[in-house]
């Protein structure tokens, strides 16, 4: 699957400014990775949008991700159809997520 | 934060007889030819003219339904613009039923968008009713909708919390002339729902109570319903037992039954029932291998059930296994994929396909015990053989 996204952290909590982090995937691989001040400088396939203590809570496996978009914790946007059919893909992503020495800001 | 939600349940005897309460002008009936022929749906419809309330009938829906029948459900309700949408039948209508509702609030939308992920706000237009007459697979008491993409023999668990139903109509005189097959069929898709919802890794305790009863009702009726279709108490507590299903794996989620069921289905169409029945002694015993925590659970449920009384929470969850395997040989279900009739190297070539339908399905991974591709192939190759799962 390919796909490229802007993860973005909405103000909240310790998070005074809108985040984005753009993360190009393609077949399992990750080709670009970055935090980005300029939300125009690219246009990705999906964003996915959560509050500081959300996107905490995913990473630390507190919070399934996909819970999230039900409860409406996270906003997805981009083709739905796609996205729908790589949960595995969705589930390793978290898991890789927790693999990343991460200073929480709180 | 997470959520229950549940439709208003009405049941029992002359439940229809509510339909003479409902308020509005024009009903969309979603349901199957058969149905008609059945001769099911004039008891609705009688109600519905006594309540003054216009209907029109969309009897397109097919077993297992494709994303082109919704689109066509989808232009006619458009066309026709109800303030009740109502599905009467199988699992099928009623899914059927909640994937045309919302594209009544969003006709712009594709039949495989209809997700969680999309806000509707359907019922600024109409509400939604479900009416089963199989028991059965639960939807009238969940959100979940599963479509098949007929094109690429994939089953799509789509939905929105928004299409729980609003009312769900338990008539016994609903599933009364239900044939033993299908009474079997959908019987075991209860107890794989009820024991599926109480061991989910996404259950709590609001979802045990439902998962628990189905189970123990199940085990006690389902012979009963298939043996004497005209077993009245039979007949209803199974209705309970569906609906119970559907509140506890609805608001939780199914497991790797239901992801190797769904896969099985797709690509070999074997009904929903019967292929997630047939996994379930399977993937239970996959689980008790490894997961202390599902085991304790089984055993639980043996307990309650009277299905165990001593032993260790393995003992009693392996009697679980055991009572499972028996219920389905007492309903003359297929053991084994090999009993159902697929060809031994038909079913060797499409093991890398199922593994990848199974593998991306949300409840492949809300089980204490997540297979990978590699022990799911082993699963779908021990299924097939009847082989008890010893890894």
């Amino acid at each position: 699957m390919g796909g490229d996204f802007y993860f973005i952290t909405e103000p909240g909590g310790p998070v005074k400014e809108k985040g984005f982090m753009y993360v190009d995937l393609y077949h399992g691989k990750c080709r670009a990775c970055e935090i980005v001040t300029d939300p125009n400088k690219y246009k990705p396939a999906f964003t996915l949008a959560a509050p500081y203590n959300i996107w905490k809570q995913i990473a630390t496996k507190k919070l399934d991700s996909t819970k999230a978009l039900i409860t409406r914790q996270s906003k997805l946007t981009g083709d739905m159809a796609k996205i729908m059919r790589y949960t595995k893909a969705a589930n390793e992503l978290t898991n890789c997520t927790m693999l990343v020495p991460t200073e929480w800001l709180d | 934060m997470w959520n229950f939600s549940c439709p208003l349940i009405v049941y029992g005897d002359n439940s229809l007889d509510y339909l003479a309460q409902v308020k509005g002008k024009k009903a969309f009936i979603v349901t199957d030819k058969n149905i008609v022929k059945l001769g099911l749906i004039k008891p609705v419809t009688g109600k519905l003219d006594e309540a003054k309330i216009q209907w029109e009938i969309f009897d397109d829906v097919e077993p297992e339904p494709s994303l082109t029948t919704i689109k066509k459900g989808g232009v006619a309700v458009g066309k026709y613009q109800p303030d009740w949408v109502i599905g009467i039948g199988g699992g099928s209508c009623m899914d059927a039923a909640k994937a045309i509702i919302l594209l009544l609030a969003r006709p712009e939308l594709e039949p495989e968008s209809l997700s969680v992920l999309e806000e509707f706000n359907f019922r600024a237009k109409a509400r939604l009713m479900a009416i089963p007459t199989t028991s059965g697979t639960g939807s009238e008491a969940t959100w979940a909708i599963v479509l098949t993409d007929t094109k690429d023999n994939r089953k799509l668990g789509l939905g929105s919390t928004e299409c729980m139903p609003d009312v769900a109509i338990l008539d016994p005189v609903m599933v009364m002339g239900m044939p033993p097959q299908i009474t079997a069929d959908t019987g075991m898709d209860v107890i794989c729902h009820a024991i599926e919802g109480y061991t989910s890794t996404w259950g709590t305790s609001m979802t045990l109570g439902p998962g628990l009863i189905a189970t123990r009702l199940t085990l006690e009726y389902l012979v009963r319903a298939y043996k004497d279709g005209g077993d009245l108490e039979a007949r209803k507590e199974m209705m309970n037992a569906a609906t119970m299903g559907g509140m506890s794996f609805g608001n939780s989620m199914a497991g790797l039954a239901h992801s190797t069921g769904h896969a099985l289905g797709a690509i070999f169409h074997v009904p929903h029932g019967r292929a997630v029945g047939l996994f379930l002694p399977y993937t239970m015993e996959y689980l008790i291998n490894e997961s202390a925590e599902t085991t304790a659970q089984y055993a639980e449920m043996a307990r309650y059930c009277h299905v165990a009384s001593s032993g260790s929470d393995k003992e009693c969850a392996l009697a679980l296994v055991a009572r499972v395997r028996a219920l389905a040989g007492e309903l003359g279900q297929p053991l084994s994929i090999k009993d159902c009739g697929v060809g031994q190297a038909e079913y060797e070539k499409e093991i890398p396909r199922l593994i990848e339908r199974a593998l991306n399905e949300v409840m492949t991974m809300t089980v204490t015990r997540i297979p990978g591709e590699e022990d799911l192939g082993r699963i779908f190759k021990y299924a097939y053989e009847g082989k008890s799962i010893d890894f």
